[in-house]
């Protein structure tokens, strides 16, 4: 057996409030294509960052061709032939081909740029890929297949000896793939040995040599892509233990007070119709760009639909943005909570009446007593635990921001909650709190539609799971019926 | 907690700068200058209103200056016609905020950059003011109207009116929804729309009340001046945005309060009452006030820094101030330490005579003020000299004047940059006792007339006569045929108007010569480049071009030379400036008017010195010499410096 050209062992990463990775392993043959596996959060992309010198590991080692390597960054981890493809990717659209590959690595000729010698140098790199793009064509003109070539070729430029591709295959066309994979078969032929990351099983059978399992920041094991099958993988994604299992509460379930009617748009291709009653909690699984987000904005109203209403408690919305769907007694806590939730610069009583603006004014003077015991109540209720309700919100740990958010809901006393991630990047205390806090909700008869990546939430707390595919809804499992490879098969689509 | 720091900081600069300007001046520190200072900072206060809703919403508006000229014309050209304050009032508010709810219009529903729509509101609606005028300034204004810039038990109402305002606009901001969601959307818009905020609505609002705000300076600035031009207010959105930045008001949006903006703005007033306190040279005010204003700034970002940090402790906690102070010293003690360099500080004479000339961006002004200081220091008097930057900063002007009354100068010597809008500070030194001698520019005599306004005498070029002998030189130069262009000054100026009829009057008897085009350049050599580029474009058969100065006569010349039709096209210009002459001497240029410029300065400071010395009156008109210049005389009017 040949010996590995990349061992990376006992990998720990910690982020606050995380375990990112803990005692990671992975071990790379040369001249093969290696498939990393794993659920959202399972530390796959984390693992190839500290490898790309994007983050630096807090434990462990990297041994490349032999001797250890401890990248400093993405520049240093170049010098050493470690590229990563980003499924963003990386260009600069306004520039053309050649200048991209060659950008920041320019030949130059006293000074100047040698625009002849940087064509001639992008078409060689371009026909090693078997492509035939014009170098001098502006990348924002070409095809995201054309630009993930550019990539590749740039990564080539850098002399790239081991090349880590995300999700490669996310936007591309059934042809393109093809394509794509014969590229990678020649660099792989040609003695750069690809780790590859997808959700696609079809594309691991199809592309893999072997394949690595990833779980909760840990690597479960590898496996030849020869000698595995779908289930063994699915079983390995997903086993779990029945103790991580959330509590759920018994509550007796109302009457229907959203119902979604053949719901489409730009980003949820096929119609989507389902219904919440009170009380209930509709947990939504998928994996990452499953259109899970896509779902809840398009419900909530933040954007923009084809066709399909959305009813709040009886109430049609017209789909004229957030403002109405609040008013008809929806609220939606943001994935993102920095970037869409909070505003930072506000203190913790400002952020949370913010929605409930008009039940402490009065024709537009705000009673700053009334408003102070509205956020008083709702601190209080959740335990935020803040110096002074004046405290600015940038200062409070991941926890507690949640909280305030949460609060801003709570206190617009919303009667369906469109919940996105709600306990993303917060220690496991606040976890527990804010289970306890759903539970309570739709003890109340609020409605919840629970989005999450963490199967044990989703099982734990859910009476029925919708599971997507690629903005389409795979099937609506009830609670009896869910279990982690039941919504895997469906996340994966690989029943169908 | 938010800002509080910032506004201290700001706090403390300002009382560190009334402190030490009160320290370095005798005329600083007095009650009557005080209010002046707060009154000239109340135009950027009330603007700066406006900009800080704008800017805490993470916005732009770079639009009040301009609207704050229309709005004026609206309200002067209503008075003027005879209609009712309060009727010419609403409507001058009314416009301002019209153009306002445009600009937040435009920035929501065409989901523009506010820096875009308001860039381009601040065209156009400049545009609409000059179209609207005429381009001329609008006087003739009721008594009653005046009441906005007098006194109420001896505080001016200018200051009242902010202080009213500045409450209003902090409970705005503190207390009501527009305040709040005004911080949440520039704070995270996203986060605030997906809260329910209607972001669109309330940004249309705010800009409004940019523009209100914008209207409500219009108004007051109109009464002050006692006319509206349609060329004040430029640069005014800046100084509106420097003074909420200088206040602790984030340019990234979700941060500041209008207190902060108020101390900004009383910050630059206060910089600029005591840089002429201490007669620094205008000049250098543009770097003390720039230098304040990017400490600032680079001191806001500091803080912004250190706000993810634990609280600072120890000595830690006044490092800002203290920065921010030293800072402030250095540059006032930098500008006394030139102003003691550069002027005989050892002995005061007896007299102080001040030259207020339109600006001293020009060799016609320093030729001005050397003469008037050669004369001065014969006579053994003090001669201070002090300009706005731009010949259009008639505000500018006026607030000089009223520095000049508070540090009780003598006599004034004065080149008005508004023949109508100058004449309520004429009135003031009137009052004041302080006689007043027009230099080069008239005042409007109807104005002058309404509100009781005199001056001594007029010192200055006869411009027409000027105008006519360049006319008759041209005329005979083309043999009487020929297209010709002229470059207009500022229109409405005296001066600009006199050299143009007077030009005119001259080709009167020659009907072979035709006038293809007659466009103004405000003055400006780069403005008059452009234009005469155009004109070059539009009329291929052109012979010569009359330029009402030597500014844009050169300007015009650089233009031909470019398209390569200098041996074509004959250049005259008006004033013979230095550089002027040099052209004319190398044959580039055909002929300049000369004027005398310093016998101005010379006879101007002589007749003040006489009447305040023996209380010999001067005769009301003093007219200097006006010539042409050619190559023929020009080594007899001013010999080649020798190389």
């Amino acid at each position: 057996m040949t010996s590995p050209l990349l061992v990376m062992s006992g990998i720990d990463k910690h982020f606050p409030g995380v375990q990112a990775l803990a005692s990671a392993d992975l071990e790379v043959l040369p001249g093969e294509v290696h498939v990393l596996l794993g659920e959202n959060g399972a530390g796959k992309s984390t693992l190839m960052k500290v490898l790309c010198g994007q983050y630096e590991a807090d434990a462990g080692e990297i041994l490349f061709r032999g001797s250890p390597v401890r990248p400093t960054g993405p520049l240093d981890a170049e010098r050493q032939g470690l590229v990563m493809i980003h499924q963003e990717l990386n260009l600069v659209p306004g520039l053309t081909v050649a200048e991209n590959i060659f950008l920041g690595h320019e030949p130059t000729a006293g000074g100047i740029i040698a625009d002849r010698r940087m064509a001639a140098g992008a078409r060689d790199l371009l026909r090693r890929l078997k492509c035939a793009i014009d170098p001098g064509l502006p990348v924002a003109k070409l095809s995201v297949a054309e630009q993930q070539l550019v990539e590749i070729a740039r990564a080539l430029q850098r002399r790239a000896r081991l090349l880590v591709m995300d999700e490669p295959s996310a936007a591309l066309s059934d042809a393109e793939i093809e394509a794509l994979f014969a590229v990678i078969r020649d660099l792989v032929g040609g003695g750069v040995p690809v780790i590859y990351i997808s959700h696609r099983m079809p594309e691991i059978f199809a592309i893999g040599d072997r394949v690595t399992v990833m779980r909760d920041g840990r690597t479960v094991g590898t496996k030849r892509v020869a000698s595995t099958e779908v289930s063994e993988l699915i079983q390995m994604m997903v086993g779990r233990t029945v103790a991580d299992r959330v509590p759920k509460r018994g509550v007796v379930l109302g009457g229907v007070v959203l119902e979604v009617d053949g719901l489409f748009g730009p980003r949820i291709p096929e119609p989507v119709s389902l219904s919440l009653r009170e009380g209930e909690i509709l947990g939504v699984a998928g994996l990452m760009g499953s259109g899970r987000t896509d779902l809840a904005r398009a419900i909530f109203g933040a954007d923009p639909t084809d066709g399909g209403t959305v009813t709040v408690a009886g109430r049609t919305l017209a789909g004229l943005g957030p403002a109405e769907s609040i008013a008809a007694g929806m609220g939606f806590l943001t994935e993102d909570r920095k970037q869409q939730g909070l505003v930072l610069q506000c203190s913790v009583t400002e952020n949370i009446s913010l929605t409930s603006l008009d039940e402490v004014s009065r024709a537009g003077v705000i009673d700053l007593g009334a408003e102070v015991e509205l956020a008083r109540t709702e601190v209080d209720r959740l335990h935020i635990r803040v110096p002074s309700l004046d405290q600015t919100i940038v200062n409070l740990s991941g926890g507690n921001q949640q909280k305030v958010v949460l609060a801003r809901w709570l206190a617009a006393r919303c009667r369906v909650l469109l919940f996105d991630e709600p306990t993303r990047g917060i220690d496991v205390g606040a976890k527990a709190e804010i289970y306890e806090l759903i539970g309570e909700l739709v003890a109340q008869g609020v409605a919840v539609l629970l989005i999450s990546s963490e199967m044990p939430e989703l099982l734990g707390l859910a009476d029925r799971i919708a599971v997507l595919h690629e903005g389409s809804l795979q099937g609506i499992l009830p609670r009896g019926e869910a279990t982690p490879e039941r919504i895997m098969e469906l996340a994966l689509k690989s029943t169908a | 907690m938010r800002g509080l720091s910032s506004r201290l900081q700001t706090l403390f600069i300002l009382v560190g700068l009334v402190g030490l300007f009160g320290v370095a001046s005798p005329h600083f520190l007095t009650t009557d200058n005080l209010l002046n200072v707060m009154q000239q900072s109340a135009i950027n206060a009330i603007l700066g209103i406006g900009l800080t809703f704008v800017i805490i919403s993470a916005g732009i508006d770079l639009s009040v200056g301009s609207i704050l000229a229309l709005c004026g014309l609206v309200v002067a050209d209503l008075l003027a016609a005879g209609h009712s304050p309060v009727l010419a009032i609403a409507l001058g508010l009314l416009v301002g905020l019209g153009c306002g709810l445009v600009n937040g219009l435009v920035t929501t529903l065409g989901r523009i950059p506010p820096f875009i729509t308001t860039l381009g509101m601040m065209l156009v609606a400049r545009s609409a003011a000059k179209i609207y005028s005429g381009s001329k300034p609008i006087s003739g204004l009721p008594e009653s109207f005046r009441a906005l810039s007098g006194d109420i038990l001896g505080i001016p109402v200018l200051v009242i009116v902010v202080a009213v305002l500045y409450v209003f606009a902090h409970l705005v901001l503190t207390r009501t929804k527009l305040g709040r969601y005004t911080y949440a959307i520039g704070g995270n818009e996203q986060a605030a729309w997906l809260s329910g905020v209607p972001v669109g609505r309330y940004k249309i609002a705010i800009y409004g009340l940019s523009g209100l705000m914008a209207g409500v300076a219009a108004v007051l600035m109109t009464s002050r001046l006692n006319a509206a031009s349609p060329l004040t207010g430029e640069m005014y959105e800046l100084y509106a945005i420097a003074a909420a930045v200088i206040g602790g008001v984030s340019l990234m949006g979700g941060e500041g309060r209008v207190l902060g903006t108020l101390i900004g703005a009383l910050i630059m007033g206060t910089l600029r009452n005591g840089l002429n306190a201490l007669n620094v040279p205008s000049a250098l005010e543009g770097m003390v006030v720039g230098g304040v204003l990017v400490a600032a700034v680079v001191l806001d970002r500091a803080r912004h820094r250190g706000v993810a940090k634990a609280p600072v402790g120890g000595w830690r906690r006044f490092r800002t101030p203290a920065v921010v102070g030293v800072l402030a010293v250095v540059s006032v003690a930098g500008a006394v330490a030139i102003r003691a360099g550069s002027g005989p500080s050892a002995q005061q004479p007896t007299l102080t005579v001040a030259f207020v000339p339109k600006a001293l961006n020009s060799p016609f002004w320093g030729q001005m003020q050397e003469a008037g200081e050669a004369e001065a220091e014969a006579l053994g008097v003090n001669l201070v000299s002090l300009a706005a930057d731009r010949e259009t900063d008639v505000e500018r002007q006026y607030q000089i004047i009223e520095n000049l009354i508070q540090q009780r100068v003598d006599a004034i010597l004065l080149a008005p940059s508004g023949s109508k809008e100058l004449v309520p500070a004429i009135s003031k030194a009137n009052d004041a006792g302080i006689p007043v001698l027009l230099l080069d520019t008239r005042i409007d005599e109807a104005a002058a007339a309404s509100v009781g306004a005199e001056v001594l005498t007029y010192i200055g070029s006869d411009n027409f006569e000027g105008g006519a002998v360049a006319g008759r030189y041209l005329a005979a130069e083309l043999g009487g045929v020929g297209e010709i262009a002229v470059i207009e000054g500022i229109s409405g100026h005296e001066t600009a108007d006199q050299r143009r009829l007077g030009f005119l009057s001259g080709i009167e008897g020659s009907p072979g010569l035709r006038v293809v085009a007659s466009q103004t350049a405000d003055w400006e050599r780069a403005r008059a480049y452009t234009v005469a580029e155009n004109l070059l474009q539009a009329h291929p058969g052109l012979d010569a071009v009359f330029a009402a100065n030597d500014e844009m006569a050169l300007g015009a010349l650089e233009a031909i030379d470019a398209a390569g039709r200098i041996s074509e096209v004959a250049v005259i210009g008006f004033d013979a400036i230095p550089d002027a002459l040099a052209n004319i001497r190398s044959g580039r240029m055909l002929g300049s008017v000369a004027q005398f410029p310093s016998e101005m300065g010379r006879l101007g400071v002589r007749h003040a010195v006489e009447l305040l010395r023996s209380g010999k009156a001067p005769p009301v008109e003093v007219l200097t010499r006006v010539e042409l210049i050619d190559a023929h005389n020009v080594d007899d009017f001013a010999p080649p410096e020798p190389r």
